[in-house]
């Protein structure tokens, strides 16, 4: 066979590299055919070139097909699914039980702190002095009036954070949620090159 | 200039139809079915635009695909046939044809 035509297929060969090796071969032996079956009605090497056209236009009508059916391993979405584990995976080891932890405690004190101010207060009153409940703000600590609203403020305060904390998590778990949801879309290119390996493999 | 590009996208818009019916009647070889096409002007096509759309008709299941190897001197040469998906599909797409006629015609004769 002619060496143009030769070269020729090849490069068709190699520009059809993201193609299955089967594929590219069945594609070759077709385009070989057709040179042939030219040769056969006698027209000139340059006819025949001409009518293939440019290597590269004639693979990229294979490729634009395939690759829009996401035929080959498409490598940026790889990436962006490996980058959303490790990223997912990372920030939630700290998130999920920090947060976790951190909401239901914060509550339990904001209700623990007027409680404590209360008996603290009662105590006072009847002129107990309770060692085992103190109020102190590094050196200031607060005259016994003001000992029982202070606490209510601060129990206010902790159950606030502690319902920051709750809505902090959940927006955390709802919003991986959603991107693990884009990123399994059905009419996501990602995902039907998933299923597509699935389904090779059954 | 504008009619060389209207003709052009009418033939790629139809190009599926034409290859799919001319195998209803048998099973074709590529070079085959790029000869018949080059003998209406209205589809001259290359390979370039028949070969990859054989190759997606055939991953759609609409056609199989067998090789026969070259005899007697003969290339080798990749037959074509509609798969009974494909027969059904070739229906569905002379019905939407039928329609698209009609609808021309209805034009032409200026129906309100």
């Amino acid at each position: 066979m002619n060496k143009k035509f030769e070269n020729y297929l090849k490069e068709i060969d190699r520009l059809l590299k993201p193609l299955p090796a089967s594929e590219r071969a069945d594609i070759v032996k077709e385009i070989h055919g057709s040179i042939l079956e030219m040769e056969r009605e006698h027209l000139s090497d340059q006819q025949i070139l001409e009518r293939l056209g440019d290597p590269s236009t004639l693979a990229r009508a294979y490729l634009g097909d395939a690759l829009t059916k996401c035929d080959g391993l498409r490598p940026r979405h790889l990436l962006i699914f490996l980058a959303f584990l490790s990223l997912t995976g990372v920030t939630g080891i700290f998130v999920i039980p920090i947060l976790g932890v951190c909401a239901p405690l914060l509550f339990l004190c904001g209700i623990i702190s007027p409680v404590a101010g209360l008996v603290k207060s009662v105590g006072t009153l009847l002129g107990y002095e309770i060692p085992y409940i103190m109020f102190q703000f590094g050196s200031f600590t607060p005259p016994a009036v003001l000992v029982f609203p202070i606490s209510i403020l601060i129990g206010i305060g902790l159950i606030l954070l502690g319902r920051g904390a709750w809505h902090v998590l959940v927006l955390y778990v709802k919003t991986v949620s959603n991107i693990k949801d884009h990123l399994f879309d059905p009419s996501n290119l990602f995902t039907r090159l998933f299923h597509r390996s699935v389904n090779k493999e059954s | 200039m504008n009619l060389e590009k209207w003709k052009s996208q009418i033939a790629r818009g139809t190009l599926e139809y034409c290859i799919l019916l001319m195998l209803r009647k048998r099973a074709c070889y590529g070079y085959e079915i790029l000869q018949k096409l080059n003998q209406n002007p209205m589809l001259a096509s290359t390979e370039s635009t028949v070969y990859p759309l054989l190759r997606r008709l055939q991953n759609e299941a609409y056609l199989c695909a067998t090789w026969q190897d070259s005899a007697q001197g003969l290339p080798p040469r990749k037959y074509y046939a509609l798969t009974s998906t494909g027969q059904q599909y070739v229906e569905q797409l002379s019905q939407a044809w039928e329609m698209l006629q009609d609808a021309i015609a209805n034009m032409k004769e200026g129906i309100s």
